[in-house]
């Protein structure tokens, strides 16, 4: 069950839907005779942003990782940049950031190092990645961290070079789980604004959340989750 | 002293006597019956098992083709060098794991406390010792019963090699703890020294310590094996008194890893234990890891930076290499039993090195099953992945191989085996690795009981599940070894089977976690 912003409605009912980059319908996931998500619906255009919210057990994480292509739906339709997540798709591979659980950082590589590497893996030259990667530091100020490697780093360090991370590679549609976990007041509004200054930029954002005033200054549409049981 | 109990836990003698009361109160506790029966289980397991499969050894191994690799003229001084540089690698092995080590709990509660270290860390310690002690006396053992039953040494000869290596192993306990207490700078310095002391003992005229009461050729037996013993005995007493020197964060922190590595060890997870090992980089961070060029280019940098960034494990990763190369070549200049052996221990070797250089793989792998960051999948970059390290250790396969071929005098048509057998190993088993790097949990259906009249052997598909690396190492070097006969092509063909059916076996594993 769940219930979806006036905002959405609207989106819905224009049906028109050549700029949307997010849709799911009716999505459940049914694991074991244990529902994790039922019956989900929802859409984001290119610039907008998708705010998922409910209860612990509601199923956020479930429907993210739907659409991230990393768990099945037993029912339900999703198209993400108008396909199918399927992660043996390289379209759908290029469009698609993901934060969801701490990415899978290598031991021996700097934060920097990190930023540039992923960077030139999506065909970024080097030079290009090296500015890039300081943007990105510069953008979130961990400028500082920069020559450390992912072991040095604090929890609410760790956190903001995840997101530095998810945001290092090119994408249209940008997937966050909880970005505001373990950050300060100030580090909140730094992930604000560059959650902000992407869908501007003409990305699409879903987001699971549970900081009110991430919500209140992101959200543009709001799909609730009701928990499940 | 302050006459508060609480305040001041410590007996008068500062010994663990309460600690040790409390402790035997546990239900579980080991009463001292039971101790003395371990005892005597482990006695007459010696006596009625133990030794007479190492004379039954010693006469299987008394071979033409086995002793006179044991009387050769430079056997005193090569027993002296492996004497050294195992030395040098249990200095290096104590930074990571020290012989005096606790479990996290006592560590936190005993060794944290008011109690003198020294009275807390002296029984891992011994135990610790008689690691070594075993490591050095079974082979001494095993080489006197050979040349006894081959008739070249007197039982008396045989026992004061045995005797130098009981107080050459108590010198080796010594080295190991020395590693777990010196800093970093120390450790390298000392052991570095005992490095090239190693190189040094193989240029001396005769065999000094262990080497000098080696049966054949050693010049001092008795003395040598008196002395070994003497100084094995002040060693370790030094070590003793030198417990209470050692850092609380240096224990806390091995008791942790260690404990880790044993929980993942004994949940079938020996790649797990292994990452428990291998200590974060803290080093060479200004080094240029991302650089341009294609991505194959770009993937290699990475790895090799990745490598500078441990100098100690790499330079230890390079010298295993080298060796274990040296002693693959040594497998195809001799024959019978000893070949086998070390074609087994050069292929152990280099396959345990090899761990040291496909980090890049491991991770490559390891991102699977989350949002994609690369721009490559878990596959390719896998693949990228294993550029650097297959160029790197068949280069020092090759290296091991020449060097041990040189040194062996240069015999006339034996080069071309001596130099591709490790360097083709190598190969094979860096595509392996990422066949490994892939493997995943332990299939249920492998832990199902198999009850037949001897009892319940789901154990061996597990243990083989568990070490099917290690076998598949060996077997592939015996089949190296093996295709060796029919000429360097018969070799490089065996070697490109090898490598495809490993690279074929790392996409299936990839194929599978996906799914």
């Amino acid at each position: 069950m769940e219930s979806m912003g006036r905002d959405a409605t609207l989106h819905v009912e224009q049906d028109d839907r050549s700029d949307e980059l997010v849709r799911f319908e009716g999505v459940g996931v049914v694991s074991d005779d244990n529902v994790l998500l039922l019956d989900a619906t929802g859409a984001a255009r290119a610039g907008e942003i998708l705010a998922l919210t409910g209860a612990n057990g509601s199923g956020k994480t479930t429907l993210l990782r739907v659409m991230a292509g990393l768990a099945d739906p037993t029912a339900g339709t999703v198209r993400i940049a108008g396909r199918r997540p399927d992660d043996r798709d390289r379209i759908f591979r290029a469009a698609l950031a993901a934060l969801i659980g701490p990415p899978q950082t290598a031991r021996d590589l700097t934060i920097v190092e990190h930023l540039q590497f992923i960077a030139a893996t999506w065909g970024i030259g080097a030079k290009a990645a090296r500015v890039q990667a300081e943007e990105l530091l510069d953008e979130l100020q961990i400028g500082a961290l920069g020559r450390r490697f992912p072991h040095e780093l604090s929890s609410g360090q760790s956190q903001l070079v995840s997101l530095a991370l998810t945001l290092a590679r090119p994408s249209r549609v940008l997937l966050l789980d909880e970005p505001e976990q373990r950050l300060d007041v100030d580090r909140l509004g730094l992930v604000i604004d560059a959650v902000r200054a992407r869908a501007e930029a003409g990305g699409a954002v879903v987001l699971a959340s549970h900081s009110p005033r991430l919500l209140e200054e992101l959200a543009d549409v709001r799909l609730h989750l009701e928990e499940q049981r | 002293m302050s006459a508060d109990p609480i305040a001041d836990p410590i007996t008068p003698s500062g010994s663990l006597s309460a600690v040790r009361e409390v402790w035997a109160q546990r239900s579980q506790a080991r009463t001292r019956g039971d101790v003395l029966y371990l005892v005597y289980v482990l006695a007459l397991s010696v006596l009625i098992v133990g030794a007479p499969a190492l004379r039954a050894a010693g006469t299987a191994l008394s071979r033409p083709d086995v002793v006179p690799l044991l009387i050769a003229t430079g056997a005193p001084q090569i027993s002296t060098a492996v004497t050294l540089a195992g030395g040098a690698s249990l200095v290096l092995l104590g930074a990571v794991r020290g012989p005096a080590l606790l479990s996290p709990f006592f560590t936190a509660s005993l060794a944290s406390s008011a109690i003198p270290r020294r009275s807390v860390l002296w029984r891992p310690f011994l135990r610790s010792l008689l690691v070594t002690v075993l490591g050095m006396v079974i082979p001494a053992v095993l080489i006197g019963a050979t040349l006894v039953s081959a008739g070249h040494v007197e039982l008396g000869a045989a026992g004061w090699f045995a005797l130098a290596a009981v107080g050459t192993g108590m010198m080796l306990g010594a080295a190991w703890f020395a590693g777990q207490l010196l800093g970093p700078a120390g450790r390298r310095l000392l052991a570095a020294a005992l490095g090239l002391l190693a190189i040094g003992a193989l240029m001396l005229p005769a065999g000094i310590g262990i080497g000098g009461a080696y049966p054949v050729g050693g010049r001092l037996p008795g003395p040598s094996a008196v002395a070994s013993s003497l100084v094995g005995v002040l060693a370790v007493g030094a070590a003793v008194l030198l417990l209470g020197r050692l850092r609380g964060s240096v224990l806390q922190e091995q008791a942790a890893r260690w404990e880790s590595a044993t929980v993942s060890a004994t949940t079938m997870d020996l790649s797990g234990a292994a990452g428990f090992f291998r200590p974060p980089p803290a080093a060479g961070r200004r080094l240029p890891a991302i650089g341009a060029g294609p991505l194959a280019v770009l993937y290699a940098r990475r790895d090799v930076v990745a490598w500078l960034r441990s100098p100690e494990r790499t330079t230890v990763g390079v010298i295993a290499s080298l060796l274990s190369a040296a002693v693959l070549a040594g497998s195809t200049v001799i024959t019978g039993p000893l070949a086998w052996f070390l074609l087994l221990l050069g292929s152990l070797g280099l396959w345990l090195a090899s761990g040291t250089f496909v980090d890049g793989i491991r991770h490559g792998v390891h991102t699977l099953g989350a949002p994609q960051l690369f721009g490559q999948t878990a596959a390719v970059q896998t693949l990228l992945h294993l550029t650097a390290p297959i160029v790197l250790l068949t280069a020092l396969g090759a290296v091991g191989g020449l060097g041990a071929w040189l040194a062996a005098g240069s015999v006339p048509g034996s080069a071309l085996p001596a130099v591709l057998l490790p360097a083709v190993l190598a190969l094979v088993l860096v595509v392996g690795r990422a066949r490994d790097a892939a493997k995943g949990p332990m299939p249920l259906s492998l832990s199902t009981p198999m009850p037949t009249p001897q009892g319940d052997v789901s154990v061996l598909p597990m243990l083989l599940w568990l070490s099917d690396a290690i076998l598949l190492a060996l077997g592939v070097g015996a089949l190296l070894l093996g295709s060796a006969t029919g000429g360097a092509l018969w070799m490089l063909g065996a070697g490109a089977a090898a490598s495809a059916l490993m690279g074929l076996m790392a996409w299936v594993r990839l194929r599978a976690l996906v799914s």
